[in-house]
């Protein structure tokens, strides 16, 4: 092995790299047009060879979560049992509630739109790093999907379009950090603000003083739809857990698993319809 | 010898390809405490001890540069972690690290490490405080484990896509 040599102008391209490794920051942060492009270029390249690579290579990812996640999924079972007994004891007050909760939202006059236009999407990959609390999903443009739109999943919210391509897009989850969506409380319709807060933790969920009293435990959240929101109203989002003392502040579990998503949907409802 | 460089550029820019492609298809499933391991900044390393820091500041640029396309961070947040990654650890192989497989291993797991603090500290003060979370501490601790396993091969790897057919000059 010979030993790395240093040239003369060694330095002086080092200095240039990191000052360009700057500029692309600064535009980027700045909202850069053409880095995106290429962020989109790229995905739509590398989205299919990753999926074929997928493919082939699963199993060894489905037998490392098996190994790994044993304990979680024998939690997960007794958790789902339970819940099944609970659900079954609670079906008929349910009936109950959700006519109270159509008559809710009749009487306030919510913009409530139960056909928004969807497309159904198969969630291709998971996150691309660490620090990322992202999905890719196998519909793009060509689907009508747009940047900025919902996603959700049978359960609620899962997250909005952050990249779209031709035929795939990322999704950032709702428990990333830079999320946050406007929020009603269905049992009062107070308003309120879900953030992400990373993988593994809580949504937090902030009110104005006067609605600090309804975020009681179990009170469901769905998207608020105001004039100039982000997302279509009526969208369930989380289930609040837990108050923090002395604060108009709550916790909130997603209603969507996000860990475990297949298949999701896309509203294809923009934010300034 | 340009029509031999051309080919190592070749198969550098062919390794990278694929060892990304595998990254995300594969190994980002492959979880310890919800961190995966990063094949890439493997990479980075085994160009550093390689080719010295000007060189590994090269590689780590263009291997940052592919790593920022696929991901929704700020771009250049981790063209700027792997150039000065590269050019770190290219700089302890002049002055101190011998790629022999031990450390080898040891360089690698540091450098993931650094990479992770580094990439943090970068993106708060670029704006991106959600990154400053205890959870960073597993990240680099789960790099730092592949680093120390994997770091051998990504460094052979990499020095027979770098080195091969220029032994005769």
């Amino acid at each position: 092995m010979t030993q790395p040599v240093r040239s003369p102008r060694g330095r002086i391209i080092v200095v240039l790299l990191i000052l360009t490794a700057v500029a692309f920051l600064t535009l980027d942060l700045r909202g850069f047009g053409p880095l995106e492009d290429a962020r989109r270029t790229a995905l739509r390249f590398f989205a299919p060879a990753r999926s074929a690579v997928t493919a082939v290579v699963s199993p060894v990812g489905d037998a490392w979560q098996g190994v790994t996640d044993y304990d979680d999924l024998a939690a997960e079972n007794a958790t789902l049992r339970a819940r099944i007994e609970e659900l079954e004891a609670l079906e008929i007050q349910e009936e109950s509630a959700a006519r109270s909760l159509q008559a809710f939202l009749t009487d306030a006059s919510i913009d409530y739109a139960p056909d928004l236009p969807t497309t159904a999407a198969r969630v291709s990959a998971g996150r691309t790093s660490n620090f990322d609390r992202t999905i890719e999903i196998d519909k793009g443009t060509a689907d009508g999907v747009r940047e900025g739109m919902t996603v959700a999943s049978g359960s609620g919210l899962v997250g909005r379009i952050e990249r779209a391509a031709t035929h795939h897009s990322i999704v950032v989850l709702l428990t990333d950090p830079r999320f946050d969506v406007g929020v009603r409380l269905v049992s009062t319709g107070d308003l309120g603000l879900a953030s992400g807060a990373g993988v593994g933790q809580p949504l937090v969920v902030e009110v104005g003083e006067g609605g600090a009293d309804a975020l009681l435990p179990d009170t469901i959240l769905e998207t608020s739809g105001l004039v100039d929101a982000a997302y279509p109203a009526g969208v369930p989002v989380a289930r609040i857990t837990v108050r923090r003392e002395g604060e108009p502040v709550a916790e909130a579990v997603p209603l969507a698993n996000l860990d475990r998503l297949e298949f999701v949907a896309v509203i294809l409802w923009e934010a300034d319809q | 010898m340009s029509g031999e460089r051309s080919l190592r550029l070749l198969r550098i820019s062919a390794l990278v390809i694929a060892v990304l492609v595998f990254q995300h298809a594969l190994f980002d499933e492959l979880r310890l405490f919800d961190a995966s391991g990063d094949l890439l900044v493997l990479l980075v390393v085994a160009a550093g001890l390689t080719s010295g820091p000007d060189r590994g500041a090269v590689a780590g640029f263009a291997i940052g540069l592919v790593a920022d396309l696929v991901v929704v961070s700020p771009f250049g947040l981790w063209v700027l972690t792997y150039t000065i990654v590269g050019w770190a650890v290219g700089t302890l192989r002049m002055v101190a690290v011998d790629p022999s497989g031990v450390h080898t291993s040891i360089t690698s797991a540091l450098a993931g490490v650094a990479s992770v603090l580094l990439f943090v500290g970068l993106g708060v003060i670029v704006g991106q405080d959600q990154y400053l979370d205890r959870a960073a501490l597993v990240v680099a601790a789960v790099v730092a484990g592949w680093g120390l396993i994997l770091g051998p091969w990504a460094y052979r790897l990499f020095n027979w896509a770098a080195t091969t057919g220029s032994s005769a000059r």
